[in-house]
């Protein structure tokens, strides 16, 4: 025992992390090759067919697909709908939370919940709750003397409706990450400020939020990735309907795959998909380092 | 004129209070209404479920429970959900502690960006990959495959909040341990592991909670015998009719353990999400 010990303890630096990497490499990169792999070949499974190599035959086709670029704008209204809502009222929310009041404790424990609740079972939630007829928002509406919408029924509010799950699902994580930023803030600055007069708007504007940019976007860069990556929601309340237009760049690709059996093209807009949001992150993670 | 002015004052206090108030309430019941709603529905007969207006005092009823753990194989589901996320959970921790604290004490940032990337990756894009793999090993269908492809959950999510707290570690705390005799391998277990332990809990917690709420590794890998959870609530409205009763017991059982255990644990899941997001 006591060589092995000393074994495991001298090449710690390698031994330590290498069970850890091998399932990094296994599992993780395995897949994402295999997806690269198959993106230049087309495969229809069946007991005689192997992959055969086409190229760039996938790409070209999907750049020529009405749904496909359909789905492209699609993502991008329902990623920058759902960024654009959760990073303002998340920040609203976090200032909120910041201020000293009776039942925060309480109120930062109930605000965890939407976030790990599972997404299925409150995509069945919602689903109920936007039925036109007998859901009970149309109702709440309705007392109110407010429009009606079809909610996940129309191809114009279906989105907007999705969206709203996802940020009623996120936001608190938003709001903790920022919170958590409010807590490093310095004190100096905003004494020195209210001295020389500064409303609590001002104090926000110049103060708060270029103190806090860090921290929003490190949210930014979180939320956008797994926005794009959003699946179960979708999946659960529309399938990509009605008539494809809730259908993500993802969805359409899990379709291609797994209803369409088109192994090859699935896989070649998955590579699209990564590629976009490894760019994505890049161009994030430059601006988080930025100082301006 | 002097008096007014401070009554006005204090009016204008007590409405920028009241009005406070009033945001913090209607944030809250927005976060917690659909819960409430779903516990309600879960033990209103079929009927009232769909009734507009809604309704609010109604008879209530167990039939729905009993319905859906008489005829489904719902406990069965439960302890699939159980077993995939402990498991996964445990190997994440086994593999993924020392590799993260490899990671801080040698500043293997090239590494870190690698888990990072895992991130990246549409989940989708797993699932051929795995179902093939799984399916040329004979394994579809088993507790083992699920738990191994849990892994690209937990063993990613695991390491990337330990960095953090292995971070905050000074490395004099080692030191002091190997002059006291210690082996390295002695050292870690014995002092840095003690020292970070909120930190273990909280990675678990968040791990075993993303595991129990994955839908599509389990759609694609689980058959019958080892369905999970999410799977039971997804059939409830995709197979045969929507029935509304069942459906709100289903997703109730599912979702209730998750809210009671972050009720308790809540400052720690609150430090694990947010440490993950600052340190990064």
């Amino acid at each position: 025992m006591e060589n092995v010990a000393d074994f495991i303890s001298k090449h710690e630096k390698w031994l330590l992390p290498l069970p850890g990497f091998i399932l990094v490499f296994g599992i993780l990169s395995f897949p994402l090759a295999y997806m690269i792999y198959l993106s230049f070949h087309q495969w229809t499974p069946s007991s005689i067919e192997l992959p055969t190599f086409v190229g760039l035959a996938n790409f070209q086709r999907m750049f020529t697909t009405p749904r496909f670029l359909r789905a492209v704008s699609q993502t991008v209204y329902y990623v920058s709908l759902s960024l654009g809502s959760q990073i303002f009222l998340g920040i609203l929310i976090a200032g909120i939370l910041n201020r000293k009041f009776r039942g925060r404790g309480l109120v930062r424990t109930l605000f965890v919940f939407p976030l790990v609740s599972t997404p299925v079972a409150m995509g069945l939630i919602f689903m109920m709750a936007m039925d036109p007829t007998i859901g009970i928002l149309n109702y709440l509406l309705s007392l109110v003397h407010l429009p009606e919408p079809l909610w996940l029924g129309s191809a114009s509010t279906v989105i907007p409706s999705l969206v709203l799950v996802d940020t009623w699902k996120w936001i608190p994580f938003v709001a903790l990450i920022v919170l958590a930023g409010y807590s490093a803030l310095p004190a100096e600055p905003y004494e020195s400020a209210v001295i020389d007069g500064a409303s609590p708007l001002q104090l926000f504007w110049y103060l708060t939020l270029p103190f806090l940019r860090p921290t929003i976007i490190v949210a930014t860069m979180f939320r956008a990735i797994d926005s794009i990556k959003t699946f179960d929601i979708i999946i659960v309340m529309t399938e990509g309907g009605p008539a494809y237009r809730s259908e993500t760049v993802n969805i359409y690709a899990f379709k291609q795959i797994f209803r369409n059996f088109r192994f090859g093209y699935g896989s070649s807009i998955l590579t699209v998909v990564a590629i976009s949001v490894f760019v994505l992150v890049y161009v994030l993670t430059k601006l988080r380092r930025k100082k301006w | 004129m002097v008096k007014s002015f401070f009554l006005s004052s204090r009016i204008k206090q007590v409405a920028k209070g009241a009005f406070f108030y009033f945001i913090v309430i209607s944030i809250t019941v927005s976060v917690v209404a659909p819960f409430f709603w779903m516990v309600l529905s879960s033990f209103k007969y079929e009927i009232d479920i769909y009734s507009i207006p809604p309704v609010w005092f109604f008879q209530p009823t167990l039939s729905n429970y009993i319905y859906v753990l008489s005829k489904s194989p719902f406990l069965l589901y439960m302890l699939n959900s159980f077993i995939v996320a402990s498991g996964s959970t445990g190997i994440g921790l086994l593999l993924g502690l020392p590799a993260a604290y490899s990671i801080a004490k040698y500043k293997k940032q090239g590494w870190a960006m690698a888990i990072l990337a895992s991130r990246i990756m549409p989940g989708v894009a797993y699932l051929l990959p795995f179902y093939l793999m799984f399916l040329r090993l004979g394994m579809l269908g088993t507790h083992r495959a699920l738990i191994l492809a849990h892994l690209a959950i937990t063993f990613p999510m695991i390491v990337w909040i330990m960095i953090g707290f292995f971070e905050d570690i000074p490395s004099d705390l080692v030191g002091a341990a190997l002059i006291d005799g210690c082996s390295k391998i002695g050292a870690f277990i014995r002092v840095i592991l003690p020292l970070t332990k909120p930190a273990i809990i909280t990675s678990s917690i968040i791990s075993f909670i993303f595991s129990w709420n994955d839908f599509k590794l389990a759609l694609i890998i689980s058959k019958p015998q080892t369905r999970t959870l999410p799977l039971a609530a997804y059939r409830t409205v995709h197979d045969a009719s929507v029935e509304w009763g069942p459906m709100m017991a289903t997703v109730t059982m599912i979702v209730l353990p998750v809210i009671i255990m972050v009720f308790f644990l809540q400052k720690h899941i609150v430090k694990g999400l947010t440490m993950g997001g600052i340190k990064g």
